[in-house]
């Protein structure tokens, strides 16, 4: 019996350091390579903007290393989870940092995340690109903090002047309290007041929320003109199922994760003529060529989120060639950015790491067809 | 305020879903004192399932809902079977963590299998038309089937548990495990029948909660908690007190979102819930000297 447990044991152990060795050679064999890291929310309810930033990051790496790599040097890329909740995102860059020993990460997803592994970065010098994180506060998160999406004070007074040029004067307003809803709402809510409009009630959900009922019926109670809600695509979908059966059928405005299929999707024929803004996709021939490879490999169309990963990891490459491989290096290189042209338009770096040089752009869904939305649906 | 009837009926809807699935938590706690804390992943199961189903290989609800019901209990048993009964009699904190274990394995199977987007069933099977009725309130055709499942189904469960004897056996287990089998009670049977039974009406739960506002394979986590709260509430392993916590939660948790605050809608539904349990340890069904059972 007890010589039975020792062997057991001595098994274990056995394939344990088996194992040990098996990837230690691994990452022997790749040892020339230059590691970097990508922290995205690759599970969760935002799971999408992980996986759509992922195919692009994973594109534009193969081609980097298909034409040579970076200063005649291999990219590798180590991907970690954030779940799109900023403790696993600080656990997610703490292991990218001390055991990868990443000099640039790729991320976050959500705003609450970049926010919340800012000061780490920070603190261990290292670069940090964010495909996805709009929030308003970011642009203040430090100088190792970069992102190629236009900050969201941009998007809430083009939101803001859009409800104003459609004659509506009194809004409902939903938002998810988080730093992304909190910071677009701060921004949107000042402009349209500012301007004259009227918020007749304020409504704040939780992310991943799915009864929205009781608010709903709350803010009808107030009489508004229109609805703005500042909520994920996700929630989005079933709160205007659920605004539509219980008889609004108001204006609705949204902002841009309502590009994805899932809020189509969750909505329904509810979906039909939402308005919101999004990121401007880029429409020049850097785009043209990376969409026609994108669906070679693929199989489908890009989304904002894939080209924004895959210009994240061009920044990045381009940074490293241009100065170093160390996190400082790279960081006085991106800084330098200026009028680089990749698929999601021209990006060049204010001071604060924030790109001022791309716009947003005004859509809707039309019987699941995500398209411009046409002034003319004004006079509606 | 005129959304007050409104915001009562939002509340019984949810609740009756709350009470389905503290059902599960209660009959397994009942009769092994453990929180099964899988049994969200089975709810999560139940609305994927649904979602093949009904969404997508349109086999009509009268047909599905009962092979939904039979994986869920078979499901349920399959998680008895493999995770728990190998380590019953274990310290509980051993069986916490298998059950957490097991709840992530469930999860995340489900994202791998159907991704993690968030999927809704075809608005032809879900928009069943809208009731507009009396004081101005609304329900769709699924919040209708919602409340008349929850009533039935509960109704079976009573009657299953207070008029039959696989019930009596149950009762007997909870009450007082090792005096039932030394009657010649088969407890292994009776906790297999009460991870069956749970899990099918939690399977159920999820089912109808998916053609109301679609699933993804983390839904279960915050159902699964308001359940098990509803459960303390109530008088953990009574099984009136998990319904009467489950609806109790629902009405006041909308009603809190309707008049006080969204934001602190959780906030407040726990305080409350913390407050009651410090007069009433054993839950709004006990009295101070009685056990819970």
């Amino acid at each position: 019996m007890n010589s039975h447990r020792i062997a057991k044991v001595a098994a274990l152990l056995v394939i344990f350091s088996l194992l040990v060795l098996a990837l230690q050679s691994c990452s022997r064999s790749g040892s020339d390579a230059v590691v970097i890291g990508a922290a995205l929310p690759l599970s969760g309810s935002t799971a999408y903007y992980g996986e759509d930033s992922k195919r692009g990051i994973d594109m534009a790496l193969d081609e980097i290393n298909a034409a040579g790599g970076v200063r005649g040097r291999q990219l590798k890329i180590v991907y970690e989870d954030t779940q799109g909740n900023g403790k696993q995102a600080i656990n997610a860059v703490r292991k990218l940092i001390s055991a990868d020993n990443v000099p640039v990460i790729i991320g976050c997803g959500t705003s609450t995340e970049t926010l919340a592994v800012a000061p780490i970065v920070e603190e261990s010098k290292r670069v940090l690109i964010s495909p996805v994180s709009s929030a308003v506060s970011i642009s203040k998160a430090g100088d190792y903090v970069f992102r190629s999406v236009p900050s969201d004070g941009m998007q809430a007074r083009d939101l803001a002047k859009w409800v104003r040029e459609m004659n509506v004067r009194r809004i409902a307003l939903i938002f998810v309290n988080q730093s992304w809803g909190v910071g677009l709402k701060d921004v949107f809510v000042q402009e349209f007041q500012s301007g004259g409009g009227e918020i007749v009630g304020t409504e704040a959900t939780d992310s991943d929320e799915k009864d929205f009922r009781t608010q709903l019926t709350n803010l009808r109670a107030k009489k508004p003109e229109a609805y703005v809600a500042i909520i994920y695509a996700k929630e989005g979908g079933v709160l205007l199922k659920q605004a539509r059966e219980l008889g609004i059928t108001e204006q609705f405005f949204g902002a841009d994760p309502w590009t994805e299929e899932q809020f189509a999707e969750g909505a329904g024929p509810a979906a039909n003529g939402v308005l919101f803004t999004t990121p401007a996709k880029y429409q020049g021939p850097e785009y043209s060529a990376f969409a026609e490879n994108y669906k070679k490999r693929y199989g489908k169309e890009p989304g904002i989120y894939d080209a924004h990963g895959y210009d994240c990891m061009k920044l990045v490459a381009k940074a490293i060639e241009s100065a170093g491989f160390s996190g400082p290096e790279i960081q006085k290189a991106m800084a330098q950015i200026k009028g680089y042209h990749g698929v999601t338009g021209e990006t060049t770096f204010d001071e604060n790491g924030d790109v001022t040089t791309k716009g947003f752009a005004r859509m809707t869904w039309q019987n699941g067809v995500l398209q411009p939305a046409m002034s003319q649906q004004a006079a509606k | 305020m005129g959304s007050l009837p409104q915001i009562v009926v939002n509340g019984l809807v949810i609740g009756g879903v709350y009470a389905l699935v503290a059902i599960g938590y209660a009959m397994v706690y009942g009769v092994l004192r453990l929180i099964n804390f899988a049994h969200g992943g089975v709810f999560t199961a139940g609305a994927f399932l649904g979602l093949v189903l009904v969404g997508w290989l349109h086999i009509p609800l009268v047909l599905a809902m009962p092979g939904v019901a039979l994986a869920g209990a078979i499901l349920g048993i399959a998680i008895e079977r493999v995770a728990y009964r190998p380590v019953r009699g274990s310290p509980i904190l051993v069986q916490l963590i298998t059950a957490i274990g097991v709840a992530m394995i469930i999860e995340n199977g489900v994202a791998a299998v159907f991704g993690s987007d968030a999927r809704s069933l075809p608005p032809d099977l879900t928009s069943s038309g809208v009731f507009g009725g009396v004081l101005g309130i609304r329900v769709t055709g699924v919040q209708l089937l919602i409340i008349a499942l929850s009533v039935a189904l509960l109704l079976f469960v009573w009657w299953l548990v207070m008029r039959t004897a696989v019930g009596r056996a149950m009762r007997a287990v909870a009450d007082d495990p090792e005096g039932a089998v030394t009657s010649g009670i088969n407890a292994d049977r009776v906790i297999t029948m009460a991870f069956g039974l749970g899990s099918a009406m939690g399977a159920i739960a999820g089912m109808v909660v998916s053609m109301d506002v679609g699933c993804d394979p983390y839904m279960g986590t915050v159902v699964g908690f308001k359940a098990f709260t509803a459960c303390v509430l109530g008088g953990i392993g009574r099984l009136s007190g998990a319904v009467i916590g489950g609806i109790a939660i629902g009405v006041f948790e909308n009603l809190v979102a309707g008049f006080v605050s969204t934001e602190y809608k959780t906030a407040v539904v726990m305080g409350v819930l913390v407050t009651l349990l410090l007069f009433r340890p054993g839950g709004l069904l006990s009295t101070f000297k009685e056990r819970t059972v």
